[in-house]
């Protein structure tokens, strides 16, 4: 009995670390590439403070030549101020927008003050940018806290 | 009378380079603008002086300073009266340069150098087969050029040099514009332009698995009618010996027209997909000196018009 038990355990070490094996050859297999997209994306987050909007861009270590930020307000809102300075506001539209050439990896802040509060949920904001492989990205950035998280790519 | 000056070159130091870079006597004949019987020439010998022109475009071919090809005078057998007659009868074979008394005493040597010099060929012989007839590196060369541009206006032209996983390789990149169009300035630099402007030449490398970009300005006649289709035709001329000459692939041709050539979609704005692509494809856009100030203004602006009669783009106010 004591035989048979042993022989039960070694055929069931080699099933378990054959099931290991694999377990790890799959999460290389599809987590590899996912990691390898994450490194060439894009992300941020921003936040809302009374009638402050503070911008936290990522820069990937896969640096993409340049960088749009777009911030969505609502249509005719004044601004007081942007540092750095927006590259163009369509106050029709409410579409500020900033260029940002020879972005290196790492992060960058946006500060964008407000003549006056805005509604929360009638503001949102996005990162466009080529990836290393030459495809176009838009990343939708969140406020904080995290309510949503879409990286799109076409 | 303009005199060119000469220099004494050392025809053993061209060939050792020659085949330590690994390229072949045409294509120093073409990168230096001779045949490929004067570089052997050169090589043996048969002519130990050349214009210093050929030998600044022959050094750079060689990736060495010029002063690497220059003969040393203090060597033995470089004596000032062999090189003088040599200078004077540039065909006459450089073994009948060797003073009789030498020949007696070398009766020896000769004698051996009968039996060693069958073993050399065919050593040397089986050494071309092994390293030569290695796979040569496949390039791959691919021009971005704007499906449009205006008459009169400056554009970027890029051409990747793509290698396949073999080896690395010298190349030498050569690019034929139409006659509408001048070459301005190239990032990295053209080699010497010839007479005919429409013309221009790079010298680079490709390492193994790499890639190499040839990105040039050039400005289309402001004369030129619209509906005018502008041809870029371009090949390789690869160093290593055995390779081919790939035509360089990508987009051939250009069309007048009366839209910016960053305007890739002629929808008279340059939206951000637009704007992103260029500076993802002319990333060293300053080194090339293309000013993109104009494409940023169009980008934050609502769009652009061509005026036709100022010939100038007015980019609309938001």
């Amino acid at each position: 009995m004591g035989v048979i038990m042993k022989q039960y355990r070694g055929k069931n070490s080699v099933r378990w670390a054959s099931f290991l094996l694999l377990a790890l050859f799959i999460s290389q297999v599809i987590a590899g590439p996912i990691c390898l997209a994450e490194e060439r994306q894009v992300a941020g987050r921003y936040k809302v403070s009374g009638n402050t909007i503070l911008h936290t861009i990522t820069i990937p270590p896969q640096p993409p030549a340049a960088v749009i930020v777009v911030q969505y307000l609502p249509p005719g809102t004044p601004i007081a101020s942007a540092d750095p300075a927006y590259s163009s506001y369509d106050p029709t539209t409410g579409e500020v927008k900033w260029l940002l050439k020879g972005v290196s990896s790492g992060v960058l802040q946006i500060r964008l003050t407000l003549a006056h509060e805005v509604n929360k949920e009638k503001i949102r904001a996005e990162a466009l940018f080529k990836d290393a492989l030459g495809g176009s990205s838009t990343y939708t950035l969140s406020p904080q806290p995290m309510k949503r998280k879409t990286v799109e790519g076409c | 009378m303009e005199f060119d000056p000469t220099l004494n070159i050392d025809g053993d130091k061209i060939r050792k380079l020659r085949e330590k870079n690994k390229v072949t006597q045409l294509y120093l004949a073409t990168v230096v603008g001779v045949t490929t019987e004067t570089i052997s020439r050169w090589e043996n010998r048969r002519y130990p002086t050349i214009k210093k022109e050929n030998a600044l475009k022959l050094a750079e071919a060689l990736q060495v300073p010029l002063d690497e090809l220059i003969e040393k005078q203090d060597e033995d057998q470089a004596s000032p009266e062999t090189t003088d007659f040599e200078t004077s009868a540039p065909d006459q074979p450089s073994i009948s340069l060797r003073p009789e008394s030498n020949k007696s005493n070398r009766s020896s040597p000769a004698r051996l150098l009968m039996l060693i010099l069958p073993l050399c060929l065919g050593l040397a012989f089986l050494s071309w087969q092994f390293l030569f007839k290695a796979p040569s590196t496949n390039l791959t060369a691919i021009r971005y050029l704007p499906d449009h541009v205006l008459a009169g206006q400056i554009f970027p032209i890029l051409i990747e040099v793509v290698a396949d996983k073999s080896n690395p390789a010298t190349l030498m990149l050569r690019e034929s514009l139409p006659e509408q169009c001048l070459p301005l300035t190239a990032a990295p630099p053209f080699i010497g332009q010839n007479e005919d402007a429409h013309l221009i030449k790079w010298i680079g490398k490709v390492e193994a698995s790499g890639r190499n970009r040839f990105a040039y300005l050039a400005k289309v006649s402001e004369n030129t009618e619209p509906g005018r289709r502008l041809s870029f035709t371009g090949n390789l001329i690869i160093g290593r010996q055995g390779g081919d000459e790939p035509k360089v692939a990508g987009n051939q041709e250009t069309e007048v027209a009366a839209f910016h050539w960053a305007d890739k979609n002629r929808d008279n704005r340059i939206d951000d997909y637009e704007i992103l692509s260029v500076y993802e494809i002319f990333p060293n856009f300053r080194e090339l000196g293309l000013d993109l100030t104009e494409i940023e203004k169009i980008w934050a602006s609502r769009g652009y018009r061509w005026n036709s009669e100022t010939k100038t783009i007015e980019a609309s106010r938001k």
